[in-house]
């Protein structure tokens, strides 16, 4: 099914049911109606997703009317409620930025949320958008090579099991995709947690990757993002209260060829030190 | 999926159920080794454990070698190497040299070779698994316990893969092939994308062409320069239930024709790849017939099948690009077959898992109902936010009557 189709299929099932929708369009909406189970298994094969089956295909009008020719840059991966996508909205006004989120009912809060602010703020927040998508397995659908500038991963769940590790959303299989997506020698990847084990993980696995470079303590104060990643998600906040830590990181997409990893030989191949060797 | 045959200079291996056979051209006669599942134990929980799941080989020409690979439902990766020169001397049986222990079922397998700085180069064996990764294996038996992540496709199956020009190419049971650098497979070039289901195949040729099979019925030919489809080929008319799923596809070295083999019928395609100017085409010249092909390979320039029945291995000749349907009962198929008929080997009917209810295991099963489900929009329906007004409204009625109530009893 289309996106227009979704959309008359959504109006006509809101005028049958007689009563709409639990929130009209343009009306904040109450995240007590969108709350949902706190996991859904990013590896299922059998969920269903729209996404078109090119990147060239996506119509991303419908997401940001207001803008001609929309194509987002800007990602924030599992974007829960929302809080940093509407923040780097007025943050970074020449970007695009898209939420990403694997729960529909979340999404669909998010997406009334963006709406209410369109309302109140006239001109405001056209920039920010966001999409139900298991980013895991369908970001090729969405973006081309080279097209983000950057990438937010905020408080991913820490899957603290080792089974459940390959559901990281952080991996060496998928900071591969990652780097192909980021625009060489521009991209950034942000990530923060409050699970210091994770926080480990990620630092080790993107230093592990020759793609990326880690910014320096120096190079992160200067950037206004960071401060924006810190304190404006929901997750943030609750930790915020909590009155734990929260350690975070900054990568950056090399240009390919630059990467300074030794030259893959026959001689290091399976030797320590080398991409997926353990 | 299951890969089924291999070719490499004068060998070809075969998996034939739970038996593997090489079948090696001598000067003077073809001598058939069978291909032994290892000793070890395998794990009681898995059902036919020596089922194969992909064969390899690979002929290292500088140093008259051969390299066999089988992998089993056991998850035991076996690597048998041969020097030419032993290969008259061979017992019929062979154990293998080395053996690696994967995490998941491989059913694709490749072998390729990574320069040294120093002189020569190191072989290694590539398996691509049912969980979407690939691990790279050594061939030599002094390093048994080496192996290296070259990539993955996360929460996916792999389903077929090639290493060609500095490039890996992986297909996926989505509709994504993936071509990677290769061996820097950490830097991806690009997606081949327009597949609308599980892609069974991908066949990579000169001329930076490559072509994919998949379970919606289409043949595809992409440049894997430019990641750009070329040309579309589906020969089914929207008909689900007598579809025609391509399941493997084989080109010539030339890259100028191209054989393709369906589940379950009872043909080969063969097509020429046509091109003018900018436009590419395929134009099937011929089908062959055959019963129930499982596996399809080139070997120079004539057509190796490998079927259900009776004979297990055909040989249809080239004549110069012709096919005429010569099927040349050649030295090797009837050894195949001999060695098959007097181990009693049953062959499956297809390559393509199915579950018990028959439905192909590659394909999605969508679940019409809870959150997985698209059409599933719980805020649509606004009655829950009046009913939780209601309840809203009972609960303040209720705590006011409380009130009243314990008010009435402090007056008392
Ligand atoms: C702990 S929440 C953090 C939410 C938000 N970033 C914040 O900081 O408030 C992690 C979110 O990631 C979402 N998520 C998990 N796996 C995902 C995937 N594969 N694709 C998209 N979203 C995913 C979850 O549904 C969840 O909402």
């Amino acid at each position: 099914m289309t996106k227009t189709e979704n959309e008359k299929k959504r109006l006509r099932d809101a005028a049958e049911s007689g009563v709409g929708p639990i929130t009209e369009e343009g009306e904040m909406p109450q995240k007590k109606f969108y709350r949902s189970r706190a996991h859904c298994n990013p590896l299922s094969h059998n969920n269903t997703f729209d996404y078109p089956i090119h990147p060239a295909e996506m119509d991303w009008g419908t997401h940001y009317p207001a803008i001609e020719n929309p194509k987002p840059t800007v990602l924030d991966i599992g974007c829960g409620f929302g809080g940093l996508t509407i923040a780097l909205a007025t943050l970074l006004p020449k970007h695009l930025i898209l939420g990403l989120e694997i729960r529909a009912k979340v999404t669909e809060y998010v997406r009334l949320r963006i709406l209410a602010h369109r309302k109140e703020n006239p001109g405001k927040y056209e920039n920010a958008s966001v999409l139900r998508s298991n980013t895991m397995k369908l970001m090729p659908h969405f973006f081309e090579k080279g097209s983000l500038e950057k990438i937010f991963f905020c408080f991913p769940d820490p899957h603290f099991k080792k089974k459940n590790h390959p559901r990281r959303i952080i991996s060496d299989r998928l900071l591969s995709e990652y780097a192909y997506f980021l625009k060489p020698g521009q991209g950034k990847l942000y990530c923060i947690t409050d699970v210091e084990d994770l926080h480990n993980w990620h630092v080790k696995h993107c230093r592990a990757h020759p793609l990326f470079r880690e910014l320096s303590k120096d190079e992160m104060d200067k950037d206004s993002c960071v401060k924006a990643m810190y304190s404006e998600t929901e997750e943030g906040k609750k930790v915020e209260r909590a009155g734990t830590n929260k350690y975070y990181a900054v990568f950056e997409r090399i240009e390919s060829g630059t990467e300074d990893a030794k030259k893959i030989t026959g001689e290091n191949f399976f030797s320590q030190g080398q991409f997926g060797i353990e | 999926m299951k890969e089924l045959i291999s070719h490499s200079g004068p060998c070809t291996v075969v998996g034939l159920n739970d038996q593997a056979f090489a079948a090696i051209q001598l000067n003077d006669k073809v001598q058939v080794v069978k291909l032994c599942p290892p000793d070890l134990e395998a794990d009681k929980n898995i059902a036919d454990p020596n089922t194969i799941q992909a064969v390899a080989v690979n002929y290292i020409e500088k140093e008259k070698k051969l390299q066999c690979a089988v992998s089993r439902s056991s998850k035991m990766l076996s690597i048998f190497n041969f020097t030419m020169e032993d290969v008259g001397k061979l017992n019929s049986d062979a154990k293998p040299n080395v053996i690696h222990k994967l995490n998941k079922r491989s059913a694709a397998l490749t072998f390729t070779s990574i320069p040294n700085e120093g002189d020569g180069q190191l072989e290694i064996i590539i398996a691509a698994d049912l969980a979407g990764d690939v691990y790279a294996f050594p061939t030599d038996s002094s390093s048994d316990d080496k192996k290296r992540l070259m990539l993955g496709h996360t929460a996916s199956m792999l389903t077929s893969i090639k290493v060609h020009d500095n490039k890996i190419f992986t297909a996926d049971r989505d509709e994504k092939v993936r071509i990677s650098g290769f061996p820097n497979t950490y830097d991806i070039h690009g997606f081949l994308l327009g597949n609308e289901e599980y892609i069974t195949d991908v066949e990579v040729m000169q001329d930076k062409l490559c072509v994919t099979t998949g379970g919606d019925g289409s043949i595809r030919l992409f440049n894997y320069e430019t990641c750009q489809q070329l040309f579309c080929m589906n020969q089914n008319d929207g008909d689900d239930s007598k579809k025609m799923i391509p399941v493997r596809v084989a080109a010539t070295k030339d890259g100028k024709m191209i054989a393709v083999i369906y589940n379950e019928e009872n043909f080969v395609d063969l097509f020429h790849i046509t091109s003018n100017e900018d436009s590419y085409g395929m134009e099937k010249f011929k089908s062959l017939a055959c019963e129930t092909p499982l596996a399809i390979t080139f070997a120079n320039s004539d057509l190796l099948v490998l079927c259900k029945e009776p004979s297990y291995m055909i040989r249809f000749t080239s004549n110069d690009g012709k096919f005429d349907g010569t099927q040349e009962s050649c030295e090797i198929s009837k050894k195949v077959e001999k060695a098959g008929g007097e181990s009693g080997v049953e062959m499956p009917a297809t390559i393509l898992e199915t579950d018990s209810t028959g439905e192909i295991k590659l394909k999605k099963n969508i679940k019409e109902e809870g959150e997985g489900y698209v059409e599933h929009k719980p805020w649509l329906n606004g009655e829950r936010k009046l009913k939780k007004k209601e309840k809203d409204k009972r609960r303040k009625k209720r705590k006011l009557e409380e009130k009243i109530a314990s008010a009435d009893e402090a007056n008392n």
